[in-house]
């Protein structure tokens, strides 16, 4: 379990037990002082950490991307856009999170 | 300017352009956007890439390429199997861009050309699933047949490697792919500049797709523009019907009246 103080910055920071801070994803906006469980995923290729049970919906509203063209893999499944708010997010999920860039051939 | 009355039809849909342009190798997303409104292309090209998480708030080449008013053609590149390629056309489709894809199965890194098997097995499945699939291949007449047969929207034959600028090297194939493909001909990758473009359309192409020779232009809105007239010069030609070739001169002036 641990301290989640809130609402610093684009990620919350949350405080180790040795005193380190660390960003947490899907803590964004909660009140100071509520304990989170932590757990670890794969997102586009790098190892997050975040609160458990984080939905898509929270993932994808917290970066920011609430209202662009993305489209969000979970383990190789799509997850449609309509899923987002049902769908938490499980320890060693793999995340993959994809927008449109320039490109030719 | 091509009116209404000679529409490039591509999946049922007609457009007044027969330029199609990618969105790669731009200096910035400002140029990109003055670049394509130069060349008058209605479909532009995309590649599907993770979001840089680190930095999600980046600008978005959508914010400056309004999918309501072009049509958006997302890609395969870089995918060099037909699983990535599939995955990547589901990604793109979950987007929301609707259901047209730029296939592209590459063989390997250095010359970019096309995995032959690779394409077909990926063009059947995404053919299956509903994809209106826009095939990169060689200027192989038998492949784009092939393509053809399964259901692809068009053939994408390349005039020379990806980025190469080398223009059509063998324009005997792609005519005989002309001859034989009752969907649209686009040649796609390795035109260098206009009059590429423009032998393109002469020879009967229906569209031509480019990037590089727009971005690395030295100066790439002034290429746009000259890309966007070489199209419309070589489709008139087209059109027109050229000449016969002759070996020997014909004087083109009377000979009656002649004062000696």
């Amino acid at each position: 379990m641990l301290l989640a103080d809130n609402g610093v910055g684009k990620l919350s920071i949350w405080k180790g037990r040795q005193g380190n801070t660390r960003s947490l994803l899907g803590c964004k906006g909660k009140p100071v002082g509520i304990w989170w469980a932590a757990m670890t995923l794969r997102l586009n290729g790098d190892v997050r950490e975040c609160r458990e049970g984080l939905t898509i919906a929270a993932l994808v509203e917290e970066l920011g991307l609430g209202n662009k063209r993305i489209a969000v893999e979970v383990n190789r499944d799509i997850i449609s856009r309509d899923e987002y708010a049902n769908c938490a997010l499980k320890a060693d999920d793999e995340v993959e999170i994809v927008h449109f860039v320039g490109g030719g051939c | 300017m091509q009116g209404p009355k000679d529409p490039f039809v591509l999946a049922g849909k007609e457009y007044h352009s027969r330029l199609i342009v990618g969105t790669g190798k731009y200096k910035d997303f400002a140029e990109t956007k003055r670049a394509i409104e130069a060349s008058g292309a209605e479909i532009v090209t995309v590649a599907v890439r993770r979001v840089n998480i680190t930095d999600p708030n980046q600008e978005n080449l959508l914010d400056y390429i309004d999918p309501k008013q072009y049509t958006v053609l997302p890609n395969t590149a870089g995918c060099y199997n037909a699983a990535d390629a599939v995955r990547t056309c589901r990604l793109a489709r979950e987007a929301g861009v609707g259901n047209m894809v730029k296939l592209e199965v590459i063989g390997d890194d250095k010359t970019l050309f096309p995995d032959i098997p690779g394409t077909l097995e990926a063009a059947r499945t995404l053919v299956d699933e509903g994809f209106i699939v826009l095939p990169y291949i060689h200027d192989d007449p038998i492949s784009c047949k092939k393509l053809e047969d399964m259901g692809c929207a068009a053939v994408m034959p390349l005039a020379a490697p990806i980025g190469s600028g080398l223009g059509i090297r063998n324009p005997y194939n792609i005519r005989i792919i002309l001859e034989h493909s009752s969907v649209p001909v686009i040649v796609d990758a390795g035109v260098g500049t206009a009059s590429d473009a423009a032998v393109a359309l002469e020879m009967g192409c229906d569209a031509v797709l480019m990037n590089t020779a727009i971005a690395a232009a030295k100066d790439p809105i002034l290429m746009a523009d000259a890309m966007r007239q070489g199209v419309e010069a070589g489709r008139k030609a087209y059109l027109a019907g050229r000449m016969g070739k002759k070996l020997y001169a014909t004087a083109s002036s009377p000979l009656d009246g002649m004062i000696a």
